[in-house]
């Protein structure tokens, strides 16, 4: 269980496997094959992280409290009833928006310095 | 297709296995969704070639190992206070780099080497490969356990001849008998038959199981949708309700969980599914379907002491064992002889576990054999390996002594040598264990389909384990001796010197003669093993079945009593078939017939027969365990047996006709000793019991195979025994099978919803009687040459070696006058001599191994002195050859080289 009094800068940076996977339970509740091939349209099929890995970054981040299992609903489409689901929490969330931010303000830094062109110049 | 699901299945096993690396928690928790998830990937990655396959199979196998490492690593963390976490880890770098220095230092010492590290990791292959895949089948069909609850506590029940031990089918009345007396927690009685069935899928012959009371609570089973039968089912009249297998399930309803409640027709009878078993279930005869055994008898009906004619299970109380069991039906056996001497005399019964009976004596006997005998290939080549290792030892004499003169401690050099032996054995033992699902395959193909539990035959981890085993045993066996050796305390005192000076001591030819002895005697009783067999499948091969099974068809049907209710109508199917049949441009004649000899299938019935006018027993004269053919006309001339005397079956033989029987020569003798038979009446006492006037003699058939001595047999005419399944046999011009396709033209135009099986030929049946010595003979083969070429290679290395060391003794020699026949005598006579020591073992073993064979041998006696002649010669033979160059090496040494050297 996650330390409550735990804040969402204490997990950051977040690694790169574990931001994408918040990132594709943001919308939907998911069962683990689901999260890949969502991180795959989100990122390109290069995402291939190994299977034992990823359920190794699932049980770690389930054990911070960012995401938990849940029981199959109606909510899912296309239900799979044998497979687990996964649910990103509050707390995930909060550490998703966290990264997010911190990953913009690295961007609007590159930005600045004129790496990447100013939006809409 | 079969090939990939294959590789997936193979794959999925992997990803199985190697989950179990991971810690019991995270398995648990998340053990089904890698599966899952593992799967699921790999069907995605199965349509974009090979490559990305491997690529993806490779990285997910690294991904599962670094995972379980990870896993581990946390869990073992978790559990500290960081101190001692800290000084762990410490220690286990430290040992961690050691390992890892002597590993690195290994691969270097054997790339340096790379032939003889191919023979050795070759060799290693070879016996690890072969004993892990027999062993694989020994544990899959004899060692796993059944899959039922306490599988122990299952028994099968049969009736014992006491006379020569032989057990056969029990009675009904045995069986209401111990049910009545409490003699186990459950009994159950239980037969299969081929049964037409019509509101599935397609209209086919099913394998439907039958059972009484009790059956699947004694392999407590319970269905996966629906119920057992309720107790009234088993009594006539309560309805027509039937259980499917999980296999039929799928196949006919698509796993439909409304299956329940539906009729399908058997035997023209409509039947309600009340319930779908568990795939275990099937696991006698492959049954589709399951019907109660309904019997209106609830107490032994006294004729039928002697009617064996169920198979019997039951459940042991719990608490009380096998043996106390058996005493107690032997006890109730006893006093059923008492009380029916004349039907029971001598007749016992007796109980054994259940996957004892299944698997049969002669298998379990076989699988253990085989397995010894791969056992015996690895054991040679650890020999093998234990042999160059020692020649390597000394040739790495300076580079050790060197390390310990450095100071390098004793245990130190041995772990080094150790971790050497270890990288071959891992790398021989892992490509070994690689290679089984091939070895296995190839077994599979040769050996027997009826072999119960053979589709469960692979890698699982009481193999792996066994794989692990066995190398680690290979390197205990080859490694162990040559690293004490080559790091014993000598090596400090010869410090300084060449390898090439110390001569071979006397302990040391000793123990490498020793060695060689043994190659060659375990080679050759595997050779003797593998010719006896070899021999005796030869013989069988030349034994005529009796009639001509050439180019003879058979092709079961079995019309079903809805629509063929009389005789009339089934007698009219059969007559046109024979004729449409006949006028088939590659068909001579045909006929039909209800069971087929060598084996072939159909419908058997063994009866007693009596004499006209002779007294009923126990004071008769009858001859029992006839099989009763049911015949069509034309039958004799079909299947080429001439009749002797008397005449065929004639159309008038019909349900008007007179009663006939036509006899073979054996029965004729059994029952008339030397009257002449013609003319007699017989009745199959007890059965259909009508006199049935003997009007044809023919000649005697190897009836159930080319083993089988030649028994009484009985031909009766369709006519007048109209029964519905019967098999039709045709002489077919050119290769039996050319007739197939026709044949089944015919039949779907005659009746389309007839389910045709049992296409088989003759010759194929006789082929079939067969193949477990085939098997035997093949395996024992393969086996015997493998170990016979490794002993090659075995000598002629060892002998390398010793021509090696002892150039300086064969230089003085020359010098001092010996000439180059002398030197290759002296090498070529200390191999004869060691032959000669492996022959004098090696022809006791095979006396061994040709009694454990006797029970498979026809015609060879186990120590058949020219399968050993010829055994022995080719052995000596062998060692000869390979001794000639090592010997014709050390007749050119030129003796000034040779002193020149120091």
């Amino acid at each position: 269980m996650p330390d409550s009094n735990k804040s969402p800068e204490d997990l950051l940076p977040l690694t790169h496997l574990s931001f994408l996977i918040l990132l594709a339970l943001a919308r939907l509740d998911l069962h683990g094959y689901a999260i890949i091939k969502t991180v795959q349209q989100y990122w390109g099929s290069t995402f291939s992280p190994g299977t034992g890995t990823f359920y190794s970054a699932l049980k770690r981040m389930k054990q911070e409290g960012l995401l938990k299992e849940v029981a199959a609903s109606s909510k899912i489409p296309e239900m799979d009833n044998r497979r687990r689901y996964y649910s990103i929490t509050d707390f995930g969330t909060r550490v998703l928006r966290a990264e997010a931010d911190r990953l913009e303000s690295l961007v609007s830094t590159a930005r600045s310095l004129q790496i990447i062109p100013v939006e809409g110049s | 297709m079969r090939r990939n699901l294959d590789m997936r299945r193979c794959s999925s096993r992997i990803c199985q296995l190697m989950l179990r690396l991971c810690p019991p928690d995270f398995r648990e928790e998340f053990g089904n969704e890698v599966m899952k998830t593992h799967l699921d990937r790999l069907e995605e990655v199965w349509e974009a070639g090979l490559r990305a396959r491997t690529s993806f199979m490779m990285t997910e196998a690294v991904d599962f190992t670094r995972t379980a490492v990870r896993e581990w690593k946390n869990e073992f963390s978790s559990n500290l206070d960081p101190k001692t976490r800290s000084e762990v880890i410490d220690r286990e770098t430290e040992m961690l780099g050691n390992i890892f220095k002597d590993v690195r230092y290994s691969f270097r010492t054997m790339l340096r080497r790379p032939g003889f590290s191919i023979v050795v990791v070759l060799t290693l292959v070879i016996g690890i490969g072969a004993t892990t895949s027999v062993f694989s089948i020994l544990e899959s069909v004899l060692l796993h356990p059944l899959p039922f609850n306490e599988p122990d506590r299952i028994v099968a029940l049969r009736t014992l001849e006491l006379d020569d031990g032989s057990t056969y089918n029990v009675t009904i009345n045995d069986y209401l008998m111990w049910r009545e007396k409490d003699v186990f927690e459950n009994v159950s009685v239980f037969g299969a038959r081929r049964i037409d069935m019509t509101g599935i899928r397609d209209p086919a012959l099913v394998m439907v199981g039958v059972f009484s009371d009790g059956y699947f609570e004694t392999l407590q089973l319970s269905p996966v949708i629906g119920r057992l039968f309720s107790s009234e089912e088993y009594f006539p009249g309560s309805g027509y309700p039937i259980l499917l297998s999980y296999g039929s399930w799928q196949r006919w309803f698509g796993e439909d969980p409304d299956v329940l409640g539906k009729v399908v027709t058997m035997r023209g009878v409509p039947r309600t599914i009340v319930g779908v078993m568990p795939s275990e279930a099937s696991i006698f005869v492959q049954e589709q379907a399951w019907e109660p055994l309904q019997m209106s008898q609830t107490e032994p009906i006294e004729a039928d002491w002697d009617n064996h004619s169920v198979n019997a299970i039951a459940r042991l109380k719990d608490g009380v064992d096998l043996n106390s069991t058996r005493e107690q039906i032997v006890t109730l056996a006893a006093r059923i002889e008492e009380m029916y001497p004349d039907i029971r005399s001598g007749i016992s019964v007796t109980l054994l576990p259940l996957n004892d009976w299944l698997t049969g004596a002669q298998l379990n006997q076989s699988l253990w054999l085989l397995f010894g005998v791969v056992g015996f290939v690895l054991l040679i080549g650890c020999v093998n390996i234990a042999n160059l290792l020692m020649a390597k030892g000394s040739e790495r004499f300076k580079e050790l002594t060197v390390r310990r003169a450095l100071g390098a401690h004793r245990g130190r050099l041995i772990r080094q040598l150790l971790t050497e032996n270890c990288l071959l054995a891992v790398i021989g033992g892992a490509a070994g264990t690689l290679l089984s699902p091939w070895i296995i395959r190839l077994i599979i193909a040769v050996m027997p389909a009826s072999v119960p539990r053979i589709d469960g035959v692979g890698l699982n981890s009481t193999v792996l384990g066994f794989a692990v085993f066995a190398s680690i045993a290979s390197v205990v066996m080859f490694g162990l001796a040559p690293a004490l050796r080559s790091t014993s305390r000598r090596t400090g005192i010869l410090a300084g010197s060449s390898p090439r000076t110390a001569t071979v001591g006397r302990a040391d030819r000793h123990s490498r003669n020793i060695l060689m002895s043994t190659e060659l005697a375990l080679s050759l009783m595997l050779l003797t093993g593998a010719g006896l067999m070899l021999r005796s499948l030869g013989k069988m091969s030349n034994v005529e079945p009796g009639f001509e099974h050439n180019h003879l068809l058979t092709l079961s049907i079995s019309l079903p009593q809805s629509r063929y209710p009389s005789g009339e109508p089934v007698m009219s199917f059969y007559q046109q078939l024979k004729e449409r049949a006949e006028n088939l441009p590659g068909i001579t004649s045909a006929t039909v017939r209800s069971f087929l000899p060598l084996q072939g299938g159909g419908f058997q019935l063994w009866r007693s027969f009596l004499a006209e006018g002779r007294p009923e027993p126990p004071a008769g004269d009858e001859v029992s365990g006839v099989p009763w053919n049911v015949v069509g006309v034309d039958h004799f001339k079909t299947i080429g047996l001439p009749v002797l005397r008397g005449r065929t079956f004639a159309d008038s033989d019909n349900a008007d006709g007179n009663p006939v029987i036509i006899v073979n020569e054996r029965y004729a003798e059994m029952m008339f000793d030397e009257e002449d038979a013609l003319g007699k009446r017989v009745r199959s006492w007890r059965d259909e019991n009508i006199y049935r006037e003997i009007v044809g003699i023919v000649p005697n058939v190897r009836f159930l195979g080319p083993t089988d001595q030649p028994r009484p047999i009985v031909y009766v005419p369709h006519q007048q025994n109209q029964w519905r399944a019967m098999i039709l046999m045709s002489r077919v011009d050119g290769p039996a099978n050319s007739a197939v396709a026709p044949l089944r033209e015919i039949l779907r135009d005659m009746d389309p919803d007839l389910p045709v099986t049992g296409i088989l030929s003759m010759e194929d049946a006789l082929s079939n009687t067969m193949s477990s010595a085939r098997t035997m003979a093949i395996l024992l083969g393969v086996f015997a040459v493998t170990a016979l070429l490794l002993a090659a290679v075995g000598i002629f290395g060892v002998l390398s070696y010793v021509v090696a060391t002892r150039t300086r003794e064969i230089g003085i020699r020359m010098a001092v006058g010996a000439n180059r026949s002398n030197v290759m005598n002296l090498v070529m006579t200390d191999t004869l001599k060691v032959a000669g020591i492996g022959l004098v073992f090696g022809i006791a073993g095979s006396q061994i191994l040709g009694r454990l064979l006797q029970s498979q041998l026809f015609e060879v006696s186990p120590g058949d002195p020219t399968t050993l002649i010829v055994m022995s010669v080719g052995l000596v033979g062998i060692a000869m050859i390979s001794s000639y160059i090592p010997a014709r090496r050390a007749a050119s040494v030129d003796p000034v080289d040779a002193l020149r050297q120091e």
